[in-house]
């Protein structure tokens, strides 16, 4: 088990932690016969993480707050899961501590959440994952909701469309398997904008840089979809210089992209996905079914830019966009 | 000595104390030697300075390759101005395969990344593009500064106006630069493996060249050995050795050498036998020959002598007479005097002359037949010259003042006491005087004395102004029974013995008689003989 509180967090809500510990205290004072009833009806959350640094550790960090915060003070429970470690061993330990709500945090968490047998018997509230219902975490009757990492394509194209208002034609890279249904719900999203989807199946990744040579000759600028068939360690940064190659501005996928040549990227704040996460919780610890609380979106999304990129692309930033904008890269 | 001790003594020494102090064998291994060490030291600078080079060039050619594959990894970094991924490429090659520095630049000569040591003094951009053909090394000599351009390719269809002006660097094919990666390389361990390289080529040239000096010794003393055998077998055949021979069994030129050594060594010795054969039977003809030359001459100074006292014999038995009829031809002309008939008394007179003729012909074939047999005598004594040469002088004057030529005597008061055979002298003189009367018809004859041409000698001259002697006859007037001018022999009388006399007596004093004559102008005669005799006259001649 593992329960723990971030030193920062504790200093940003002392004052509020120290006035509600003093109604707290008034409160045990009156209610002190009940106490022992509270302990034994005291909800438990367990989170399942599969990283503990990076945006998950930040995410996890935030969630752990929230829930810390949360009135009905549920009780945290943290269990590492280790791809091709003993997971059926954790789900077991997740099984007996019998919680009220199981955390997943991540597609790989939230995988091997769905996949235990015998299945768990807490509804799951998924965090910090991309496309859940492209991914099939929706389907199969489980109760499961939670916190996606999904930035909508109306958000993202039209985020182009003010960074390149030039740009008419857009081209993106998907596999069909992983990131068909996106592509595809997101051509009308495009077509609404004025802009022309131009997208391009890849079949395995090592075909992506080659794709991408003939789609850059079609389209002005690229959109990208977070999707492992097309993106890997290997061929990200062929797929980026590619694009600088061919003078073509690209909408990347994290920052680290965007200071690796992407034009720009939209930035999700991995903390306030954990709030959301939180938030779900509440809701379901608060007594509404996980199927009724919707799956959720970013909602503080920032703009990260690399000027020397726009320069070499010649792309002349929108004052306005530059203002909002985070630059990475001068 | 036999050949084997001349082998011995020599001992085949390659070097040789002494004037010549190094042989064949040592200029040969000297000189082969100075072959090897200057091949040798030659091939291991040439071979060692083109692996030390290629070391070099490898490390810089590897140094290029690094830099060059930093470059193509940097081109995301570059275009994309990504500080990070550079700095994170330098810093996985700093410290590996000698890279100690590694920077990225732009076109625009801004530094993205940059890490380790040396990064001062890279330049310009233009510095650096001319750089990327050639390895630079820096001021310390510490490091090879490599620059490898980082290129990309523009697949856009931009006009170029519109592209990055970042980009308008150099351009090959179809890339341009737009950047450079800077590596600097250390020249610590090239450097050292150049000097390790050096220093084994160096020991093992050492060796090499040692192993050749040697051998060329051994082989310079394997060549020479044979000829030193022949060297040593000709110093003893040039010592009278000819036993000697020298054992050398190779079939090469120096064993036919040898051989040719033995064989001539072989014929000496053949040819020196019958040498001494031949003269030991030559020896024993000329033994034979003296003996018989001996004999010869003991026959002939027998006849000699018999022939000497025949004429002394007859001259004794002639004068005898003679001296009889001179005698009484005086005492009649004495004891007649005026009372004869002049008719007479001139027969008195010719018989009385001739009769001296006579006798001084036969005292002359004595007194040189005394001197040829050797029997001559010396009475040395003590006396003045003048009163000689005037008593001989006075001989002639008669006659000489009938014919109205002049005598002079004269002595150089230099010339005082002679001590030698006054006869003799006085004969000499006697005999040129006869002689110059002879042959003096008018004129003057004069007797000089005087000191010769050594101060010991005395020179006393006899001068007339006769007929002279013809050159041709000038070798011959001090021969017996040789008269000059024949036609005037007759009329002059003698039979050619008085200047032969007179050299003989020169030569019995220990002096010297020459004659200087013109045809017609008349002749000088000199005689140079010892002022003192004693001294100069072996004991033997004066028995």
């Amino acid at each position: 088990m593992h329960s723990e509180v971030g030193a920062s967090g504790r200093d940003r809500k002392g004052p509020r932690r120290r006035a509600k510990l003093g109604r707290a205290l008034l409160a045990a004072l009156a209610l002190l016969p009940c106490l022992a009833e509270a302990a034994d009806t005291q909800p438990r959350v367990a989170v399942l993480r599969t990283s503990r640094i990076g945006p998950f550790a930040d995410a996890i960090g935030a969630l752990e707050t929230a829930l810390r915060a949360d009135r009905r003070q549920p009780e945290i429970l943290t269990f590492d899961l280790e791809a091709g470690g003993d997971v059926a061993s954790a789900m077991e330990s997740v099984r007996r501590s019998a919680p009220a709500v199981v955390v997943s945090v991540g597609s790989l968490a939230t995988s091997l959440a769905l996949e235990a047998a015998p299945p768990l018997d807490a509804p799951i509230v998924f965090s910090m994952v991309l496309y859940p219902a492209e991914s099939g975490f929706l389907s199969g009757g489980r109760a499961i909701t939670g916190a996606s990492l999904d930035v909508p394509p109306r958000e993202q194209l039209s985020t182009l469309q003010r960074l390149l208002p030039e740009a008419h034609s857009v081209g993106v890279l998907y596999s069909p398997r992983e990131t068909g249904a996106v592509v595809a719900a997101a051509k009308p999203v495009a077509e609404r904008l004025g802009l022309q989807l131009v997208s391009e199946a890849v079949d395995e990744p090592s075909k992506a840089p080659v794709v991408l040579d003939s789609l850059m000759k079609r389209v002005d600028a690229l959109w990208t979809v977070a999707d492992g068939g097309v993106f890997t360690p290997q061929t990200t940064p062929a797929l980026l210089l590619a694009a600088l190659r061919s003078r073509k501005p690209m909408l990347g996928l994290s920052p680290g992209q965007v200071r690796s040549g992407a034009l720009a990227a939209l930035v999700v704040d991995y903390e306030d996905v954990g709030r959301q996460t939180a938030e779900i919780v509440g809701s379901i610890l608060g007594g509404r079914r996980a199927a009724d609380v919707p799956i959720t979106h970013p909602r503080h999304v920032t703009l990260a830019l690399n000027l020397r990129t726009a320069e070499l692309l010649g792309v002349k930033i929108p004052p306005d966009v530059l203002s909002e904008a985070h630059v990475l890269v001068q | 000595m036999s050949a084997g001790a001349v082998r011995r003594e020599r001992n085949g020494r390659w070097w040789s104390p002494g004037r010549r102090r190094f042989g064949f064998a040592g200029i040969l291994a000297g000189a082969t030697s100075i072959v090897i060490v200057v091949t040798c030291a030659a091939l291991t600078w040439m071979l060692t300075s083109r692996a030390s080079d290629e070391v070099s060039r490898l490390a810089i050619q590897h140094g290029r390759t690094v830099a060059e594959r930093v470059a193509a990894e940097s081109e995301l970094g570059v275009l994309a101005g990504d500080v990070d991924a550079l700095a994170q490429s330098c810093a996985a090659i700093l410290g590996r395969d000698d890279v100690v520095s590694c920077a990225v630049v732009d076109v625009r000569g801004r530094i993205l990344a940059a890490s380790g040591e040396g990064l001062a003094a890279w330049g310009t951009t233009d510095r650096l593009e001319r750089m990327v053909a050639v390895v630079t090394t820096d001021p310390q000599r510490r490091l090879w500064q490599i620059v490898a351009p980082v290129r990309s390719e523009n697949r856009s269809e931009m006009r170029e106006e519109l592209q990055f002006d970042a980009l308008r660097g150099s351009r090959s094919g179809g890339s341009t630069a737009v950047g450079y990666v800077l590596i600097g390389l250390s020249r610590t361990s090239v450097d050292a493996s150049q000097r390790r390289l050096w220093e084994l080529a160096v020991k093992l040239a050492t060796v090499i060249g040692l192993l050749g000096v040697a051998g060329a010794v051994l082989l310079a003393r394997h060549v020479v050995r044979p000829m030193q055998r022949l060297v040593e077998m000709s110093h003893a055949i040039a010592e009278g050795r000819l036993d000697a021979s020298v054992d050398v069994s190779s079939d090469d030129e120096i064993g036919t050498l040898a051989a040719a050594f033995n064989q001539m060594a072989a014929s000496l010795r053949d040819s020196r036998a019958r040498l001494f054969d031949q003269n030991r039977r030559l020896e024993a003809a000329v033994r034979a020959r003296t003996r018989q030359l001996e004999e010869m001459n003991e026959e002939l100074r027998n006849a000699s002598e018999l022939k000497s006292e025949f004429l002394a014999t007859v001259s004794h038995e002639l004068r005898t007479p003679l001296n009889v009829i001179i005698g009484y031809a005086e005492i009649l002309r004495e004891t007649l005097g005026e009372r004869v008939d002049p008719e007479y008394r001139a027969m008195l007179e010719s018989i009385e002359r001739y009769s001296r003729l006579q006798l001084d012909l036969i005292t002359n074939v004595l007194d040189f037949s005394r001197l040829a047999s050797g029997r001559i005598g010396l009475d040395v004594t003590s006396f003045l010259l003048e009163p000689v040469l005037a008593e001989v002088a006075a001989l002639h004057r008669d006659t000489l003042a009938r014919r109205g030529v002049t005598l002079q005597v004269q002595v150089d008061p230099a010339v005082e006491r002679l001590h030698t055979d006054r006869v003799k002298v006085q004969e000499i003189v006697r005999n040129l005087l006869d002689n110059a009367v002879k042959f003096t018809e008018h004129g003057s004859i004069g007797i000089f004395a005087r000191i010769g041409q050594k101060p010991a000698l005395v020179a006393i001259e006899v001068r007339d102004s006769g007929a002279g002697i013809a050159p041709e006859d000038l070798q011959s007037v001090f021969e017996e029974f040789r008269q000059v001018g024949q036609s005037s022999t007759r009329s002059t009388g003698g039979v050619g013995l008085g200047l032969a006399i007179v050299h003989r007596l020169c030569e019995a004093l220990g002096g010297t008689v020459r004659v200087d004559s013109r045809r017609g102008v008349g002749s000088t005669f000199v005689v140079e003989i010892p002022i003192d005799l004693a001294p100069s006259i072996p004991a033997a001649r004066s028995a």
